[in-house]
């Protein structure tokens, strides 16, 4: 269970599930809670939830027991049958709509993991080709339909530049066996990261673009020099984004900031014994 | 990667590191920046709070920064310090970092990539080895103000047990061992550990000590034994006559007298004083003044640090005072007397 993140064989019928959301009105979308993290465009509903919670977006670690059916599931036969199709104990179940153009800036997810018992599976049901979804610096291409483990305790950030929502079915899923025994084995995900719509996705992915164009300003001391005068973070992450557009290149402020993030993290785990 | 294509002018090596099995050198931007802190990596660390120092580090195979050091040839090495740990390496190192003329490289983390076993292929050779520690000192010695004209460098603690390898690399550079009186090593060691004597932090395979056998052992023996490792190794390199010792009991006069005269450099009288201002303040942590503790450390000694420092330490330790006084060494039965 060492890679960050596998596809499990299951899959979901994608337009059937959606036609079933058509009976939702848009004004049922809560916002999401973490709002540290993105730029407005991230709201959610919740099919799983803490009985009674006021926040029943958010998935705190609870006991199964404390978890039920909201109302709004019942009124989602759809999503009933999809959500029975899991064996295991189910935790927090959400429908997470990301906005077109908008962003989840990297962070971590604490309390999840197979040493804690607890993973989260993710099942789009809207995406795209411009949605580019980075685990660990990695971009991760989920198709509808499918169904993805990810490792979200690892860094990971989210941008959807296209012109539709991004809309995935989220589930916080206890580990037993039946969970275990989906997971393909190592040489099943080995195969699976190196498939064709996992490099296509990455080649032409705003992270790679980014690489590209460091790569060029570190062989440019013309181009380096007003970078290195820019000292307040802010503006430096716009200078970037700015000479790098100027040049053609294509990326955003969370792939600079996500760079930046893994340099600090490099250098303070400068002395762990790898 | 041709050399024209990376400008590293003003950035010195922050790390080694192996990619797709070839030794790279990743870089971090210094400008004109001075190593003047107690560490390289307080200087360091300062600089990669810019975040055009975090995002564009750049980095080179080893045969791309020879090239660049051959077109651009750097201050050679003038001496180097060795010692056994908490026995005045920093105060020495920031003594000779008060002339603006010297670079003084205080246990830099590039150098302790290229010699650090666990954090290299098992089978690295020498000649590779010694090709990347030239190739970052070189580094580290970059005339980035303009003015520099002396390079001193003091090590990581546990790289004497690489001297061999490093005397090779650099046949004609002088060099010192710094040791201290066992227990107050031991007692300074104890109350706030160094990394080399946990065997969770660095490997004991470092000091030639099995893993099991190091951590089956009492904390206190095996700080002990990885201090007389350091201490033996460094005895061994001197029997051949070309290594300074130097005791903390001789510091600061030593810096007046034998050191200058070993690295064959002299101090102009503004230098000297620069170098005695730093007396005044705690090396470590430069904001504290400077209080004397050999006195309280022999004081406070507890007791199974003092017979672990008996046992371990005390033995190569007499030999070292032997060497350094020039008589014959005591009889190793003496320490059991």
């Amino acid at each position: 269970m060492q890679a960050g993140f596998c596809r499990l064989p299951l899959t979901f019928d994608a337009p059937r599930l959606l036609a079933d959301l058509a009976r939702i009105s848009r004004d049922d979308w809560h916002a999401h809670f973490n709002a540290d993290y993105h730029d407005g465009g991230w709201t959610g509903l919740a099919l799983r939830a803490v009985a009674g919670s006021a926040v029943a977006l958010y998935p705190e670690p609870r006991p199964e027991a404390a978890y039920a059916d909201t109302p709004l599931l019942a009124a989602l036969p759809e999503f009933g049958q999809a959500l029975a199709r899991f064996h295991c104990p189910l935790h927090a179940v959400r429908l997470l709509r990301l906005a077109a153009g908008s962003r989840i800036r990297e962070h971590r997810d604490y309390g999840l993991g197979f040493d804690q018992g607890l993973v989260r599976l993710h099942v789009p049901l809207v995406t795209g080709p411009d949605v580019e979804f980075y685990l660990d610096g990695e971009r991760v291409a989920m198709g509808a339909g499918e169904c993805w483990y990810l490792d979200l305790s690892r860094p990971h950030r989210v941008q959807n530049n296209g012109t539709i929502d991004r809309i995935h079915l989220v589930l916080d899923c206890e580990v037993d066996d039946w969970l275990v025994s989906h997971f393909p084995s190592e040489a099943e995900g080995a195969a699976q990261r190196l498939s064709p719509a996992m490099v296509a996705a990455a080649a032409q992915s705003s992270q790679r673009q980014f690489e590209a164009f460091r790569d060029l300003v570190l062989r440019d001391a013309a181009l380096l020099a007003p970078l290195r005068r820019e000292e307040e973070p802010t503006r430096f992450s716009e200078l970037v984004v700015e000479t790098g557009r100027q040049l053609g290149f294509r990326f955003t402020r969370d792939d600079v900031a996500s760079a930046l993030q893994a340099a600090r993290r490099a250098w303070l785990e400068r002395t762990l014994v790898s | 990667m041709s050399v024209d294509l990376v400008p590293l002018d003003g950035c010195v090596p922050l790390r080694t590191r192996w990619q797709a099995g070839e030794p790279w050198i990743d870089w971090c931007h210094l400008g004109t920046a001075r190593f003047g802190e107690p560490f390289f990596e307080e200087t360091i660390g300062a600089q990669l709070r810019k975040p055009a120092n975090l995002l564009f580090q750049p980095r080179t195979p080893l045969a791309v920064a020879e090239a660049w050091l051959v077109r651009d040839p750097p201050v050679p090495p003038t001496g180097f310090v060795f010692h056994m740990s908490r026995c005045g390496s920093t105060l020495m190192s920031q003594m000779l970092a008060a002339s603006p003329r010297h670079v003084a490289i205080s246990e830099a983390i590039p150098i302790d990539t290229v010699l650090r076993p666990d954090l290299n292929p098992a089978d690295l050779d020498d000649e590779t080895r010694i090709r990347l520690l030239r190739a970052v000192v070189g580094g580290l010695g970059q005339r980035r103000v303009g003015d520099e004209e002396r390079l001193f460098i003091k090590f990581d603690c546990w790289h004497v047990l690489d001297l061999a390898l490093i005397r090779r690399a650099f046949p004609t550079v002088p060099w010192l061992f710094l040791y201290r009186e066992p227990i107050e090593v031991l007692v300074s060691q104890l109350k706030r550990r160094g990394v080399q004597t946990v065997p969770g932090m660095m490997p004991p395979q470092v000091f030639g000590i099995d893993f099991a056998a190091a951590v089956a052992m009492p904390p206190t023996d095996y700080c002990a034994q990885v201090l007389a490792q350091m201490c033996r190794a460094a005895l061994v390199q001197c029997q051949g006559g070309e290594g300074l010792l130097v005791n903390y009991a001789e510091l600061p006069e030593a810096l007046w007298t034998k050191v200058p005269a070993h690295f064959a450099v002299d101090w102009t009288p503004g230098e000297r004083a620069a170098m005695a201002e730093v007396l005044k303040v705690d090396s470590k942590s430069p904001s504290f003044a400077f209080v004397p503790d050999a006195e309280e450390k022999q004081r406070l000694a507890p007791e199974p640090a003092r017979l672990a420092a008996a046992r371990w330490l005390e033995p190569v330790y007499r030999e070292l005072e032997a060497l350094r006084f020039g008589v014959p060494a005591p009889s190793a039965f003496a320490s059991l007397a």
